[in-house]
Order: structure tokens, then C-alpha cells, then sequence
């Protein structure tokens, strides 16, 4: 059949609501920019995310896929990959680009003027095509280097040992730096058509959307390797002459819930504002990019200084504990909602976190999940917080 | 499924009184339809999120004046935050060579109370602890950073922008010096009381939505040009940095708009980058409050080509026949930066407030803001570029 044809089914499908597509949340109430305008599930393909705004002067398209399997690694080898391929295309239109793994997820967004919306939906498509074995060269080599200057710091060694244990692979080692193989077949799973989330936002017409972006992504003939968890690398490392290290760590659970974001702003509020003496205490990763966890390091010249001052950072982590921040938690993760939701990269990243099949979330929901968040909200946090407590063994 | 109602892309200029009803003591703008008192408020149906932006002008009159500018800004932004600390809202500040901006992302059922708030915290007094926080913040970063060759060169670059002749290696402006009884003057004053009264802009989704018709003249951006600093054409200083520093000023033919201003810098600056080579450190642009094109850039010191001619002859090819496929090639690029500029809320607020600051009337801040829309063709800016004159050079360091 001729695409124009196709096209023209397509819209036909649209409007009668036909069976060919589904849609899988509810309609947007009136005026309310953050609840997607419609959420559409295309049979075996991706589920398209749509926010048709009339009059805004940007298109931003966003692609995410899941991290299958759960390797940082290979992810992010593939996010530099598709960023070289793409960055050119990018440059001609001025287009933002960006990609990384954000909320558990490998993602993509691309955002330029509304006038170059088909330029950028080239871009997207050079940004989730098939990696190739060409070019993959280099961002192994930075992958290695990055794993082993992680592993000649105490605090490196942390992040290795809880990255490998939270996502599966046991302590006390590393997950392995990726082959080429290894990143096309995580492309493979992770790019599966029907497992793609595409949001747009722009004044876009649906069949603009089918015609550019319906078809992007592995297609249902190509074949994904068996699921496969990576043996964890172990690591040697150097004993720390000057400082006594100690370190714990914890998993956030749903990291996206208001809730649990709210007690991490608490718990980073309470730590910077308390008086832990002769030591420097920090928080690690977190839920920045929603990796799934949350570290604490203590660092001081005499070991007992650091155990006492983790003693102290812990006890943070309690009902008790964070009641005198909990409050201005709540407050400095809403605001970080709004920020983000203020520009248009943020805004789809949003809309792509509060997701759900049912329709039940979205940025609005959990907004408002803020503004009703009480005291009483924090204690079923603190005990996933505790329930996954671990002490990395770590240089002494 | 249906697109969401009212979604017309309104951009508008309107008063909401009953939201800005205590705002005292800002003076009855220039344009008739907003009463004195209120925020120029620009609607945009599809934000997710308001913002807020209170700016004040570059008051940069004098060393210490800017010294003054900055303790109050810090103390300010500390004090807005302060009592914002339980609302839904982010609050930024900006400085550029035209302003000073306070800007609130906020979310939009927040948007009147932040307002108010903000409003507020300029008419107060500063709290001591803040000034004097801010003040010991100052002196800390420019302990750290106020003798490093770029603060230096600035201070130089913008003492003869001013049209002030400065010391030879600008010693005279020296980091350590003008913090004497500074907490004290800062204290003393208001915000709203020294630097005179803000302009305030309210991004978000209510407010009428018609657009001005017909649309207002263009905002012209040498609109106080004749009136800016004379300072000698050239100068050299002496310095002992490695770096080579330079500083130039152009002046736009007159009947330049400032959109098209802001064009022309971003083709500029994106032609520089595509010539960037290792010798080029790094390099910046702003359009100064004089309406003149003022750009800074970095080289070795030993660098084969003068990064000057080159600058000289990117801004004449940009205005040459010769250069038309490129202007255009440039010009698609610089139209998405802007448009992703504008389109956030905060991003539309900073700009409207700036064209306020530059002496605009309502309709004309309204229509900056929303200028994605009626960006300059590549042959207009071809002739803005040819008619582009030099108008001050300083350099800086190793000769």
C-alpha cells in the first residue's frame, strides 16, 4: 500500500477510533498543560505520549526505552553512540540535544524550532537507530577508563559495589565493561518497538507523529538475545593511607514517588545543615538521575571519627530524624518538579516519570501528591529506606 | 480525541489588577492599557508552568555602584528565597550588560502569591545578617577570583565602556578595594528605594487574549545610543597574563531593531564557533544597555592569526553578498536557540523585562517575547550586518 495511503488509513483509524489503536489513558481535562493531551498504544508498536499544544514555537520529541539489561554501562555507551551519529543533523537546526539514563530508563530528546520539526524528527531517528560495531571504539575506551578511575577511590569503589548489588549482581565486585555485542543486543531488547514511550510536544497533527516516528526503533523481526545478567568484574583496590572511609547505602524503591523524593530532599537538607564533627559526610548519586538508590560516605582521618559521624547520618534516617526537615523536603521537591517542568526538555522527561499504563499518573497527579503530603507519609518511606540498609565493605 | 479546549496560543498584554492590586510604587508605565502598579502580563494557554521576573537596570555607573548592585542582588535573592522557602517555586538571578532579574519558575496557582512576595522583599530594607552574608560571600569570591586576567580585563573593558579611562592595567579597580562600609550602604536602602522601581512581568496563562493590533512598532535597539560614552576608539594594556584578552564594541546602523540585534549576535557567535580553532580560549557576546554589540574573547598569546581580524572579517562576511548562503545556513541555527529561549516562562519573563529596561512600551516587550515568530529574513540581517561599525577595541595582556 502507498504510504500516502497507509497515512490516510492511519487518520482514519484516528478519527473513528478504530480498533487499530488504543488509548490508554484518559483524555486531558481542560487546560491543564501537565497531563498529556492524549496517550495512544499502537498494536506492536510504541506507545505514543502526546501533548498538542497550539502555539508553542518549539517541537520536542523524547524516545525512551528500558534498561534491559539493567547495565548502566552498555547504556550509556549506546547514549554516546547514537549522540555522535546524531549530532551533526542537530547542529544544522540548532536542535537540543540530549540522552542519558534518566528514571531507569535509556532516553533521548531532541527540541528545536517548530519550523524544523521534520529535520528533527530525522534527528531522533539517527538517535535510536541500530548501533553500529564502527565508532563504538571510543566510548568502550571511556567506559574502561571511567570504571577504573571509579576503583582507585574509596567513594568510587561505593558507587561500583552498589550499582552491581542494586541491580542485581551481587556485592563486591563491578558490572563488566560492555562489548560491541553487548550494547546492539541491549539495543535490540531495550529498542523493541512496542516497548518505546514517544512523547512529542509541539502543534503537531497525528499523522505528522505516525508518518516520522511510528517506525522508529528495532523492528518484531529482529531477533534480541536470551535475557542476560553480566557477570560482576572484581576489583582490586588500593588501601586509602590518609583517610578512614565508611559507607552505607540504601534503595529507594518507586524513586519517583513525591514521598520518597520529598524524604531524600529532606534527608540531603538534614545533612548539610547538621554538625557532623571531624568528618566529611556526602550524599552519592541518589536519585538525580533516578537510579534507584541512595549512598552516604564518611570520610575522616581516624576510623572511629568516621564510624561515628555514619552513626549520625543514620540516625537521620528515621521518623525522629528528619521531622524538623521533612517539611522543607516536601517544598524543595515540588519546586524541583516545577523547575523542571518549566522548560520543554523537563516537561517531556515529566510526562515520560509519572507514566503509567492506566492513565492514573501524571506530573499532575504527583504535584498534587505534593501539596497533600503529610507527616504521617514519611514513615512507610523510611522503612523500604531501612529495609534495604547495606554496608558496602570499603577501604579502611 | 480532540485538542484541548481554549487552547488558542494567546499572547497578550493586560492588566490583572485584582492579582497585583498591593503592588505600590511602580510608576505608571508608557503604555495606557496597564494601570500603574501591575506587572506586564503575558499569557501563553500551554505553560505548565508560570514565572515571575522583578528586574532592576545594570547600574554599573561606577565601580562601586556595581559593587553595591551585586551585595544587594546576592542579600535579595537570599531574602526572596527565604520567605518563597514553602512555595512551589524556583527563584533565579541574572545579570546582564542591560539588567539585573529576579526570576520565579513557579507554579501557576503560586504565581500571585510569589508575586507579591517578591514585591515585598525590594520595598523592605535588607536584613542585616543577609547583606552581611552577602557581602563576606563577595569577599570570598573575589579573594578567590578578583585578580585572575579575566576579572582584570573586565574591569578594564567596562570602565571604557562606560567612557571612564582607567589606570593602565586597572588597578585602580582593584578586587580587594570598595568593600569598606559596604554592608552599611546596602542595608541602608531598599532595593526599590536606590535602584528606583522594578519592572515586573507575569508569564502565564490567563489574561486576554487578543493580540495588538496592529502590532506595535518595532523596538529599536540604539534607541539611547547617541547618548552612550565616548571612550578612545583603541587602547592597549599592558597585563602579565599568558592569555591575550580582547574587547570590542559595535555600534548597529540605526534603524536596527533589537530582535534583529539579537539575531545578528547569535549568526556572530555561531559563525565563531564554527571558526574555533585551539587558539581561541573562549569568547562571549552581549548586547550591551547603549544598543552596542560588545563581544570578549580569549586567544594565546602567541596565537599565528589575530582573533580580532578575524572577528573584524566574520562580522563583514556576514554582511557581504559573498556570505548570503552562510547567513542563512547560521540563521536556521540561531532560530532554534531563540525559540527554546522563549519558549519556557522564565525565558519569555527575562526577556520582556529586558525589553522594558531598554525603554519599551508594553505591546513592544509583549512582541519581543513572542518574536519566534517574526524572526529577521537572512537579507535584512545581511544589511544590518553590513552597516555594523567598530567603535571601541581594548586589548588586554601580552601585545
Amino acid at each position: 500500500m502507498p504510504l500516502v495511503a497507509s497515512l490516510l488509513c492511519i487518520a482514519g483509524l484516528i478519527g473513528a477510533a478504530g480498533p487499530g489503536l488504543r488509548q490508554t489513558g484518559a483524555q486531558a481535562p481542560p487546560g491543564d498543560p501537565l497531563v498529556p493531551d492524549s496517550v495512544l498504544g499502537i498494536p506492536a508498536g510504541p506507545t505514543l505520549i502526546l501533548e498538542r499544544t497550539e502555539g508553542i514555537p518549539v517541537v520536542g520529541i523524547r524516545v525512551s526505552a528500558p534498561l534491559d539489561p539493567a547495565w548502566p554501562g552498555a547504556a550509556r555507551i549506546l547514549v554516546e553512540q547514537a549522540l555522535n551519529r546524531a549530532r551533526d543533523r542537530a547542529e544544522v537546526i540548532g536542535a537540543e540535544l540530549w540522552g542519558g539514563v534518566q528514571d531507569g530508563r535509556i532516553a533521548f530528546h531532541a527540541i528545536a524550532d517548530a519550523r524544523y520539526a521534520d529535520e528533527l524528527a530525522w534527528v531522533v531517528r539517527m538517535l535510536t537507530a541500530e548501533p553500529e560495531a564502527t565508532g563504538a571504539g571510543r566510548p568502550i575506551a571511556r567506559e574502561n577508563a571511567r570504571l577504573d578511575q571509579l576503583a582507585e577511590t574509596p567513594r568510587g569503589r561505593l558507587i561500583l559495589e552498589v550499582e552491581a548489588k542494586i541491580l542485581g549482581s551481587g556485592g563486591g565486585g563491578a558490572l563488566p565493561v560492555p562489548a560491541v555485542g553487548d550494547v546492539r543486543d541491549m539495543w535490540l531488547r531495550s529498542f523493541a518497538r512496542d516497548r518505546l514511550r514517544i512523547l512529542v510536544l509541539g502543534d503537531l497533527p497525528l499523522y505528522w507523529v505516525f508518518a516520522n516516528l511510528s517506525r522508529i526503533g528495532a523492528s518484531a523481526e529482529a531477533q534480541a538475545g536470551a535475557p542476560f545478567q553480566p557477570p560482576p568484574r572484581t576489583l582490586s583496590f588500593p588501601e586509602s593511607p590518609l583517610y578512614s572511609w565508611t559507607a552505607a547505602a540504601f534503595t529507594l524503591g518507586p524513586s519517583h514517588d513525591p514521598a520518597v523524593l520529598a524524604a531524600v530532599a529532606a534527608l540531603r537538607l538534614g545533612l548539610q545543615q547538621s554538625d557532623i564533627a571531624d568528618a566529611a559526610v556526602h550524599l552519592l548519586e541518589g536519585p538525580d538521575d533516578r537510579s534507584g538508590w541512595l549512598g552516604i560516605t564518611a570520610q575522616a582521618t581516624r576510623g572511629r571519627d568516621a564510624d561515628a559521624a555514619m552513626a549520625s547520618a543514620l540516625a537521620l534516617v528515621s521518623e525522629e530524624g528528619l521531622d524538623a526537615w521533612w517539611m522543607r523536603g516536601v517544598a524543595a521537591a515540588r519546586s524541583d518538579l516545577v523547575a523542571t517542568a518549566s522548560t520543554p526538555g523537563g516537561w517531556l522527561a515529566l510526562s515520560d516519570r509519572y507514566h503509567s499504563a492506566d492513565g492514573s499518573t501524571n506530573a499532575r497527579t504527583a504535584l498534587e501528591r505534593f501539596n497533600t503530603l503529610r507527616r504521617e507519609d514519611l514513615a512507610p518511606v523510611l522503612e523500604q529506606f531501612q529495609a534495604t540498609l547495606f554496608r558496602p565493605r570499603i577501604d579502611r | 480525541m480532540s485538542r484541548r479546549p481554549g487552547s488558542v496560543a494567546a499572547i497578550a498584554v493586560t492588566a490583572i489588577a485584582s492579582a497585583i492590586a498591593s503592588l505600590q510604587g511602580q510608576e505608571a508605565a508608557a503604555d495606557p492599557v496597564r494601570p500603574a502598579n501591575s506587572p506586564l502580563v503575558i499569557a501563553r494557554a500551554w505553560l505548565p508552568v508560570a514565572s515571575v521576573t522583578m528586574a532592576f537596570p545594570a547600574s554599573a555607573r561606577t565601580y562601586r555602584e556595581d559593587l553595591v548592585a551585586r551585595a544587594s542582588d546576592r542579600a535579595l535573592l537570599a531574602a526572596i528565597r527565604e520567605t518563597t522557602a514553602d512555595q512551589a517555586a524556583v527563584i533565579n538571578h541574572y545579570r546582564d550588560a542591560t539588567g539585573r532579574y529576579f526570576v520565579a519558575a513557579v507554579a501557576r496557582e503560586a504565581a500571585e502569591s510569589v508575586l507579591r512576595t517578591m514585591e515585598r522583599a525590594a520595598r523592605t530594607p535588607l536584613p542585616a545578617r543577609l547583606v552581611e552574608g552577602a557581602v563576606a560571600g563577595m569577599r570570598a569570591d573575589f579573594a578567590f577570583r578578583g585578580d585572575l586576567p579575566r576579572s582584570r580585563f573586565d574591569r578594564v573593558l567596562d570602565s571604557r565602556l562606560r567612557g571612564e579611562s582607567a589606570a593602565p592595567d586597572g588597578a585602580d579597580t582593584a578586587a580587594t578595594t570598595g568593600f569598606d562600609g559596604l554592608a552599611d550602604e546596602v542595608a541602608a536602602t531598599a532595593p526599590a528605594a536606590r535602584w528606583g522601581p522594578p519592572v515586573w512581568v507575569l508569564v502565564d496563562d490567563e489574561g486576554a487574549t487578543s493580540a495588538p493590533d496592529p502590532p506595535p512598532p518595532p523596538l529599536p535597539v540604539a534607541g539611547s545610543a547617541a547618548t552612550a560614552p565616548s571612550a578612545p576608539m583603541s587602547d592597549q594594556v599592558p597585563g602579565d597574563a599568558v592569555t591575550r584578552w580582547v574587547g570590542s564594541a559595535y555600534r548597529f546602523p540605526a534603524e536596527t531593531t533589537l530582535v534583529e540585534a539579537c539575531f545578528l549576535r547569535m549568526v556572530l557567535e555561531e559563525s565563531l564557533e564554527s571558526r574555533r580553532d585551539p587558539d581561541l580560549f573562549e569568547f562571549d557576546t552581549e548586547i550591551d544597555a547603549f544598543g552596542r554589540l560588545v563581544v570578549r574573547l580569549s586567544t594565546s598569546a602567541n596565537a599565528s592569526v589575530s582573533w580580532e581580524a578575524r572577528l573584524d572579517e566574520a562580522i563583514v562576511q556576514l554582511g557581504s553578498e559573498e556570505g548570503r548562503f552562510r547567513l542563512g545556513q547560521l540563521l536556521t541555527s540561531a532560530l532554534s536557540r531563540w525559540s527554546r529561549e522563549l519558549a519556557p516562562a522564565p525565558g519569555a519573563g527575562r526577556a520582556a523585562a529586558e525589553a522594558l529596561l531598554r525603554g519599551a512600551t508594553d505591546p513592544q516587550a509583549a512582541a519581543f517575547a513572542n518574536s519566534t515568530a517574526t524572526a529577521p529574513s537572512a537579507e535584512r540581517l545581511r544589511e544590518v550586518a553590513s552597516g555594523v561599525t567598530l567603535v571601541l577595541r581594548v586589548v588586554y595582556g601580552s601585545s
